[in-house]
């Protein structure tokens, strides 16, 4: 509707432009001074006309048109052009023409945590949004009263009456509902939850809650936990990198707190650097990425930290198998902030030093880390974060070198509400991953590095311009700097010979937008655009090879200078995203998505499962970016009557420019490392299917996806190709792949949960023959992955018994405990993540197939969690 | 909780593998037509060389390989000289006619195969000199000072400072005797090269060779080209793949010799050859 009519036959009055110099005019200014000055004729009476209203602008050149759309909004008041002369008169505007925002944030009301994916669900309207990633809602509607339901699982819903007249700023703190499991309704799931609801396809969600009912070795973990959910699996126990889709482990974007991660294991990769006490939520996208996000080509994996109890001071910690933690948070600045600092270590070093057996107590094999964040609420539009992360790993085995790594974060962060619709989160962030060994011994006493170092700078904004209709845009920068190899000597040595590759760096990019907007009742469309843009400074010397031939040191034909012009490369990339949601019903729908990406950043691993040391290379001149496309169709529905979400997706994905590598790829220190890559397409595709339960007594999961991976390296030059050209299964394909999760609360003080999980084994490389070289039996590998490893399958249980909850009176105490036992593998089963072909070392010439089996027996762990 | 569990986890998470986390088991193998293998590597130190040829067989089989007989053998060197090999009784191993096989450091070697319709020949490969071993001496793995450390523990290794050729890309492998009997398994197989010890006196530890107190330890130290020096890399990683952590992806090693009629034909194996220096009876330090 329009708010004020046009005036066609004199609309060059209307749509002469000014520029106003200033952001704020009150009505008498723009009418007495503004106006009059551009020689624009008025006529008005001052008891229509609210001269004292002040509206803002932004200093640009606006139509005459649009200034007296804004003078006349949400009052009685009109304008039309007669006779050259615009008139305003008075109109009884009706409450329908009145649009007023309704905004805030939603939050625990016993800490101030805010509650990220809250549903706050109109009912004159029958729509609805979501708390954002900082739990702020906002809508613009018709004046009027409105019935406001905010809900939230585990807490108490509220219904808020809300007569709108002018913009309003409504916090709302939900309360925690006690454990009462009997009363829990289907109202208070999380909207988030049901994915027949949200615009987004192949996501998914790792309730912390419920997670911390399954421990993983006696762990709550977020990578463990994530590899019970469809589509995301890994190589094996004991060893890093989560695969989703099939892509590999560096295709992930892993941030926290909106700061991109590296490398998110911690010791030997049974753990993620993630403490599961400072997690507030986690996000997955499975590649059908949001405009937002880019960078990787796989999946997005993000992990929001808490920011920690703003009403009072409150320690937790926990003694497990693997790691011991402790946390304090509470409020600070008066009340107008929070912090929470958070630690992790394990203490199997100090059990190894102590063990009198000599090859034990060599080993080290530690982590340590460290987190932090403190909130500071400036003022009600105004917030700032500051979030810090720093972990460290070390292992030394014997007289091994040392290795050390770990990452270092620092961000901050500014939310700003803006006109109260508009959410503006900026942040600016570092981060790092370093990699040293270290050797200290008479002779050679040296240490080798490698670093990757990020600044980023980024605005993302969420425009709420009705329930309907959600724009977010933004922008962002990333400067990455990379030392791809030095060596250090000590005093002690003689050995070695300083060596350092020149850094890197380079520059990646992205401006996007995108829509969610919703067309009539049954259909939402989210359109949107990023555009990537990355630029390698050329700050090395860079080979140029000879022309149509594979890139090896005997074909290079020149060298560019570092810092030369013509060593600079630049990468452009558009990248659409779409996604459709069709609904089918009031809890069921269809969704079809689009999405495609860029990856200008590579981890060289050339073995089955990436390892700290692996360094990182950017695209350039010699190193090409990967590029992915993802379609997916899928069909989500919610049954009330069970509490139970269920969906089916089916994907398609390809990538262009995959990477691989030549036969004994040297990729430490190598300044042309370039010559060992070779570049193949991969095509994964698979339907996936997902059932969970998120309240009662029972609750839990099942996940079953069927799907394929494969990848192909075809090559005119036979040194550039792998199985001839054909394509083959990659590392992380799985046929079959169904995991189950159940927990079990009881009334009284304890919880059961089981988890089951069985998959296809992993393509495996089997020899067809033998020979003998130099006396060792060498098995002949005549192509890669057209075998596989046997199925694997596995149970886990696990019972957490609360420690005297509350006082003989009745009252809960204020010092909370209980104990978590598991059993990991309780069937032993020997489930294979390796086979080895070896010659019998007490019978030469023997052949054998040996099975490796990591955690082959039950591993039995008790944990100790408190909270006071 | 059980410390055995502990231990156990940490051994298994750690890539020192307990055998019991090793099984053999069956598994269905594909089976491969035979290849030819042919190994040869010519020491400087020797005067009577060897080259042994023969096919290689179906994994599962436990007959010892074909031999490949009545084949012309023939090195041949860029000074002007050429050795015939003869085979020794239908073994398709082939030995020198007299032992007047004197190389040359610094001069190339080629292999020239003859057979029935067909020619085989290696890559020139270039016999570079070695370094001798300066100092060598046993060092050891857990401190017998601070640790009780049983006589039947294998807890020692080789230790030696080698003089590096400066400016030469210089590769090296170890064999190392204990009690006069080559230690020759997989993950005992040492390589090393100067990459960034260019010049230098530097030291090598054979820690993936371990012995026992009062062991007899012998060394000799290999030269390799850079060719025989992949070679033997790739060798190691396909065939030492026993820990949980990061392993080579399986491939086909493809040696240096090949096949003239038929350049498609897969031959195994390698002809190498090497300057040899020998450090008998390394010394222990009590």
């Amino acid at each position: 509707m329009t708010l004020c009519p046009m005036v066609s036959a004199q609309s060059d009055i209307l749509s002469q432009e000014i520029t106003l110099k200033k952001r704020r005019y009150s009505v008498r200014v723009l009418l007495e001074k503004i106006l009059p000055s551009h020689d624009i004729p008025l006529a008005y009476h001052d008891n229509i006309v609210p001269l004292h209203k002040v509206i803002t602008f932004d200093v640009k050149p606006y139509t005459i048109e649009h200034i007296l759309d804004k003078i006349c909004r949400n009052d009685n008041l009109t304008y039309e052009v007669i006779g050259g002369q615009v008139l305003l008169t008075y109109y009884e505007r009706p409450d329908l023409e009145y649009k007023y925002t309704i905004s805030g944030r939603v939050k625990d009301a016993d800490t101030g945590e805010v509650l990220i994916g809250a549903s706050l669900y109109i009912q004159e309207l029958a729509s609805g949004v979501s708390a954002n990633a900082y739990g702020f809602y906002a809508f613009t509607v018709p004046s009027g009263v409105y019935h406001i339901s905010v809900s939230y699982l585990g807490y108490e819903p509220m219904m808020i009456e809300v007569d709108l007249r002018k913009n309003i700023k409504s916090n709302i703190e939900l309360v925690p509902k006690p454990i009462q499991l009997d009363e829990l309704t289907i109202d208070e799931l999380n909207p988030m939850e049901i994915k027949a609801h949200t615009i987004l396809s192949s996501t998914n969600r790792i309730d912390m809650e419920m997670a911390k009912h399954i421990p993983y070795l006696g762990e709550v973990d977020v990578f463990q936990g994530s590899l019970l959910l469809p589509g995301i699996t890994n190589i094996g126990e004991g060893v890093s990198g989560v695969n989703v889709r099939g892509g590999t482990s560096d295709q992930n974007l892993v941030l926290m707190d909106e700061a991109v991660l590296y490398n998110p294991n911690h010791f030997f990769g049974l753990i993620s650097v993630f403490n599961p006490d400072a997690v507030n939520d986690v996000e997955i996208l499975k590649g059908d990425f949001p405009a937002k996000y880019g960078g990787r080509t796989s999946s997005v994996m993000h992990v929001r930290q808490r920011e920690g109890n703003e009403k009072e001071f409150e320690v937790s910690g926990g003694l497990g198998l693997l790691t011991s933690r402790l946390m304090a948070e509470g409020p600070m600045f008066n009340q107008k902030g929070s912090f929470l600092v958070s630690g992790r270590a394990t203490f199997w070093d100090l059990l190894l030093r102590n063990l009198s057996d000599p090859r034990f107590n060599d080993i080290r094999a530690n982590f340590q880390d460290l987190n932090g964040k403190v909130k500071y609420n400036i003022n009600a539009k105004n917030k700032l974060f500051m979030s810090g992360y720093w972990g460290s790993d070390a292992t030394k085995y014997g007289t091994d070198a040392l290795q050390q790594w770990g990452n270092s974060l620092l961000s901050l962060r500014w939310n700003h509400i803006m006109r109260n619709k508009h959410f503006i989160n900026v942040t600016s962030y570092y981060s790092g991953y370093r990699y040293s060994l270290k050797e200290e011994e008479e002779f050679r006493d040296l240490e080798g590095r490698y670093s990757i170092n990020d600044l980023a700078v980024k605005a993302d904004i969420t425009s709420y311009y009705g329930p309907g209709f959600i724009m977010d845009w933004g922008i962002s920068s990333i400067h990455h700097r990379l030392l791809p190899g030095e060596v250090i000597k000590g005093e002690l040595d003689t050995s070695g010979n300083e060596i350092s590759l020149p850094d890197e760096t380079s520059f990646e990019s992205s401006v996007y937008a995108s829509t969610e907007n919703r067309i009539g009742s049954k259909l939402t469309v989210s359109l949107g655009l990023r555009f990537s843009h990355f630029i390698n400074d050329g700050q090395s010397d860079v080979y140029v090879y000879e022309e149509g031939e594979p890139l090896s040191q005997t074909t290079i034909v020149d060298t560019l200078k570092a810092g030369s012009d013509e060593n600079k490369m630049n990468f452009y990339n558009w990248l659409p995203r779409v996604s459709l949601k069709f609904s089918l019903g009031a809890n069921s729908s269809a969704k079809v998505s689009y999405s495609s990406s860029v990856q200008y950043m590579h981890q060289l691993s050339n073995t089955t499962s990436p390892s700290s040391s692996d360094n990182w290379v950017m695209a350039g001149l010699n190193v090409l970016p990967t590029t992915m496309n993802q379609s997916t169709v899928g069909v989500y529905k919610f049954f009330p009557q069970w509490d139970m979400n269920a969906s089916v997706e089916a994907y398609y994905r390809d990538l262009n420019d995959v990477i691989d590598y030549k036969n004994g790829a040297n990729l430490q220190f190598n300044e042309s490392v370039e010559t060992e890559l070779i570049y193949g397409i991969e095509r994964a595709y698979g339907l996936e299917f997902f059932v969970k339960k998120s309240l009662g007594k029972w609750t839990g999961w099942a996940g079953y996806t069927l799907s394929r991976v494969e990848r192909k390296f075809d090559n005119s030059n036979e040194s550039l190709e792998i199985n001839n050209g054909n394509f083959f299964a990659s590392d992380f394909d799985r046929s079959h792949d169904f995991a189950l999760s159940l927990v079990y609360e009881t009334e009284q003080r304890w919880s059961f949960s089981t988890n089951f999980v069985f998959y296809t084994g992993r393509p495996y490389s089997f020899p067809d023959s033998k020979y003998e070289v130099d006396g060792v039996l060498v098995p002949n590998y005549p192509s890669r992955n057209q075998d596989r490893l046997s199925n694997y399958h596995r149970l886990d249980v696990s019972a957490t018994y609360q420690i005297k909850p509350m006082k003989k009176n009745g009252e809960k105490r204020m010092f909370e405990s209980e104990l978590v036992f598991s059993i990991y593998n309780v069937y032993s089963r020997d489930n294979a993540q390796a086979y080895f072909f070896s010659e019998d070392p007490d019978i030469p010439g023997r052949p054998t197939v040996n099975q490796l089996s990591v955690l082959a027996f039950p591993v039995p762990s008790v944990t100790y969690n408190f909270r006071f | 909780m059980n410390t055995r569990v502990v231990i156990l986890l940490l051994l298994a998470t750690s890539g020192v593998l307990s055998t019991s986390c090793l099984e053999e088991v069956k598994v269905d193998l594909p089976s491969g037509e035979p290849r030819r293998v042919i190994y040869g590597w010519i020491r400087h130190d020797h005067t009577n060389q060897e080259i042994k040829l023969n096919w290689s067989n179906s994994y599962a089989s436990t007959e010892n390989y074909e031999p490949i007989s009545q084949v012309g053998v023939y090195v041949y060197s860029d000074r002007g000289n050429k050795y015939t090999f003869t085979e020794v009784e239908n073994t398709g191993i082939y030995i020198t006619d007299t032992n007047d096989f004197a190389t040359v450091v610094g001069a190339s070697y080629q292999l020239f195969l003859i057979t029935d319709g067909d020619t085989l020949v290696s890559y020139s490969e270039n016999m570079q000199a070695v370094p001798s071993i300066d100092t060598s001496f046993v060092s050891f793995i857990v401190d017998p000072q601070r640790f009780v450390v049983e006589d039947e523990q294998d807890n020692y290794y080789v230790s030696a400072l080698i003089n590096d050729e400066p400016d030469v890309a210089n590769y090296y492998r170890w064999k190392i005797y204990v009690n006069g009997e080559l230690r020759n398994h997989p993950s005992e197989i040492v390589l090393f090269d100067d990459l960034f010890t260019d010049g230098n006196k530097f030291r090598v530890d054979a820690k993936n060779v371990v012995f026992k107190k009062g062991d007899s330890v012998s060394v000799e130290q290999y030269s390799l080209t850079s060719r025989a020096y992949q070679y033997l890399v790739a060798i190691k990683n396909q065939t030492d793949q026993n820990s949980i952590g990061p392993n080579a992806k399986p491939n086909q090693v493809i040696g240096n010799v090949r096949s003239i009629s038929d350049p498609n034909s897969v031959v195994f194996g390698y002809f190498g050859v090497s300057d040899v220096t020998l450090v008998r009876e390394i010394q222990w330090i009590n």
